[in-house]
């Protein structure tokens, strides 16, 4: 009987311990399974248009974008997800905030879904591409916004006291 | 008995690993924090470096009387302004100390535009000199307070500690003061109520941020007047019932009505969004969602769609300056033409679907915010001296004379020489009173093919 049993327990042992291998390979390699810049890189036709802006953000920060845009505003309308790129563009232009896409991305506690990891879940869908580059070629449905908070959230008291511009889907946009 | 023996053994053994991972996880986290705490020291530090000497440099900066020396404590201003601009953004509480940001920033961009006037043989005058003095005493009394926190953490009273615990969301909420974020702010306050206001030829100036509309004439019209206004104005090449709806009213720059433009069934992910001004009923921007289907117009076509567009929304004297096509979309930036001057600051850009040539978004902001009858007096320069003062090596292809914005949004008027150099293009723009070069922009054109205009 105890022989059985310990047999028993051993192979109860090994089908779980590579249960878990199994388990940890595919997660550890849904981990390591990047999305290919290539699939960001498709570059537009370039005519001449004048953009006198010195480092305006570059087709380069097409893809931490719209990460960010896929992070905050996944299931928002298009509008609202271009409306959130835009908001990370005025802070790049404003002097209230760091200078790059990346600074402004990763500054500490700026956004949710950074802290929470949310920013790395998903792939970004093909909407929220396209919503990145529009708001990269300039479109900005918010008038200049820095802000944009989900009012049926716990958000601080702080981030009310903004002037609110606008509200798209979700989310409302703010100076 | 034996039975009893190996179940209290594996427990033991479950509970030794257990205490084993807690212990580890506990470990794993401490070293994080002190990562983390150590990141957070650091950029406070190296803060309070940066301002020491940006007191030093401004102090300089009041006393030299040599133009060619001034330019480079101006530039080393500059360079230690931005450097505590990336300091500051690097700490816990940054977010919120934007007044700081916003001083750092300004500093930098007055001290740079300064050197740059020194350059060309302006020397720094009275005006000048008293916002340096003040902006000089500002940074002293900061760099004061700030030895004084540093102090006060180097002995290890107040530290970021748990900044990251919870969060900055509920400290911030918190009626129980959290030390360093709540010292931090207090400075923040005060550099809001007194750091001078600064007016200069930059773009973080003042007077940037309070530029007004003004493209946005006309009486004010209805909610009722704006809604048919925006039912006309969308393309609506396929004779869709739209129904239109409003959505609520905009408080931003322009203020304006928001309305949503819903096609018939559709689950709301092709709604078009529209926003018109109150002021002369102007549409501001639409943006019409769907999907893109098998391209079957060409870009020529395209183009021709867009110029019909605005011409039939009564935006005459445009001209299509530039175009870029990405997917199935082609958007086409058009300026206004004044007496045969593009000016530049006067755009719209307009989307086409390359499917059905229907135009899918629009946007006037740049438009509504500059534009109106322009006086342009006669250049000083001619063609010809333009042409003469462009490099040999370069080949002229086009002269034609532009209206640009400066950085500080103001205008300049411009030659714009189109030149080629080996294979690459560029845009020189010569300002057509003084003859300075003002600015130089690449012509990035792609392998696939290239629209000029």
């Amino acid at each position: 009987m105890t022989g059985n049993r310990q047999k028993r327990g051993i192979l109860y042992s090994i089908i779980i311990i590579s249960l878990s291998l199994i388990i940890t390979i595919i997660v550890m390699y849904n981990h390591n399974k990047e999305i290919s810049l290539q699939e960001f890189e498709n570059k537009g036709e370039t005519g001449e248009v004048y953009s006198p802006e010195v480092g305006y953000p570059s087709s380069d920060d097409l893809w931490l974008l719209a990460r960010l845009v896929s992070g905050e505003a996944r299931g928002e309308p298009y509008q609202g997800q271009v409306a959130v790129a835009a908001v990370i563009l005025n802070r790049v232009r404003s002097p209230k905030f760091p200078a790059t896409v990346a600074g402004v991305i990763y500054q500490p506690h700026a956004f949710e879904s950074v802290s929470n990891g949310q920013i790395w879940a998903k792939r970004p869908s093909a909407e929220n591409i396209r919503a990145a580059r529009a708001a990269l070629n300039g479109w900005d449905p918010t008038y200049g916004s820095l802000f944009f908070w989900n009012p049926f959230k716990k958000v601080s008291k702080w981030i009310w006291s903004r002037k609110i511009v606008q509200r798209i889907g979700r989310h409302v946009f703010g100076i | 008995m034996k039975k009893k023996k190996i179940t209290y053994f594996v427990l033991a053994v479950l509970l030794g690993a257990a205490l084993l991972g807690a212990w580890n996880y506990y470990n794993r986290i401490s070293y994080m924090q002190n990562a983390l705490e150590a990141e957070y020291q650091r950029s406070f530090f190296d803060l309070v470096k940066h301002v020491e000497n940006l007191d030093v440099l401004l102090s300089k900066s009041l006393v030299s009387s040599a133009p060619k020396g001034n330019i480079i404590t101006l530039t080393s201003i500059w360079h230690e302004a931005e450097n505590a601009r990336a300091s500051i953004d690097q700490i816990p509480v940054g977010l919120k100390l934007q007044q700081s940001q916003k001083y750092f920033a300004q500093i930098g961009d007055f001290a740079y535009t300064l050197a740059k006037q020194n350059v060309e043989g302006k020397t720094i005058d009275k005006k000048d000199w008293d916002k340096l003095l003040e902006l000089r005493n500002q940074t002293r009394k900061l760099n004061r307070e700030l030895h004084e926190l540093q102090n006060r953490i180097a002995s290890g009273r107040i530290s970021w500690g748990n900044m990251d615990k919870t969060g900055i969301k509920q400290k911030i909420s918190k009626t129980t003061p959290e030390p360093m974020g709540e010292l931090m702010f207090k400075i923040d306050e005060r550099l809001k109520d007194e750091a001078p206001t600064l007016v200069y030829d930059g773009p973080f100036s003042d007077h940037v941020e309070q530029v007004k509309p003004m493209g946005v004439t006309g009486d004010l019209v209805s909610r009722e007047e704006a809604r048919d206004k925006a039912e006309r104005f969308i393309d609506n090449p396929r004779g869709i019932d739209y129904s239109i709806v409003f959505k609520g009213d905009v408080n931003g720059s322009i203020p304006a009505y928001s309305f949503i433009i819903k096609p018939p069934g559709a689950a709301g992910d092709e709604n078009i969004l529209l926003d018109i001004s109150k002021k002369g009923g102007h549409v501001i921007w639409y943006i019409n969602p769907r999907g893109i289907n098998q391209p079957k117009i060409t870009l020529k076509d395209a183009i021709e769609k867009a110029e019909n567009f605005i011409s039939s929304r009564n935006y005459k004297q445009m001209v299509a300056t530039g175009s870029l096509r990405e997917g199935d979309v082609i958007t086409v930036t058009f300026a206004h033409k004044q007496d045969g001057v593009i000016i530049y600051p006067d755009f719209i850009k307009v989307s086409v679907a390359l499917d059905n040539g229907e135009v899918i978004a629009f946007d006037s902001q740049g438009y509504l915010f500059s534009h109106r009858a322009r006086n342009l007096p006669p250049p000083k320069l001619s063609e010809e001296e333009v042409r003469k003062r462009i490099k040999d090596e370069l080949k002229i292809e086009r002269i034609r004379k532009a209206v640009i914005p400066s950085p500080s949004k103001k205008e300049i008027f411009c030659y714009e020489v189109k030149v080629k150099f080996n294979n690459e293009k560029y845009l020189i723009y010569i300002n057509a009173a003084t003859g300075d070069e003002e600015t130089i922009l690449q012509v990035i054109e792609s392998p696939s093919g290239t629209i000029t205009l």
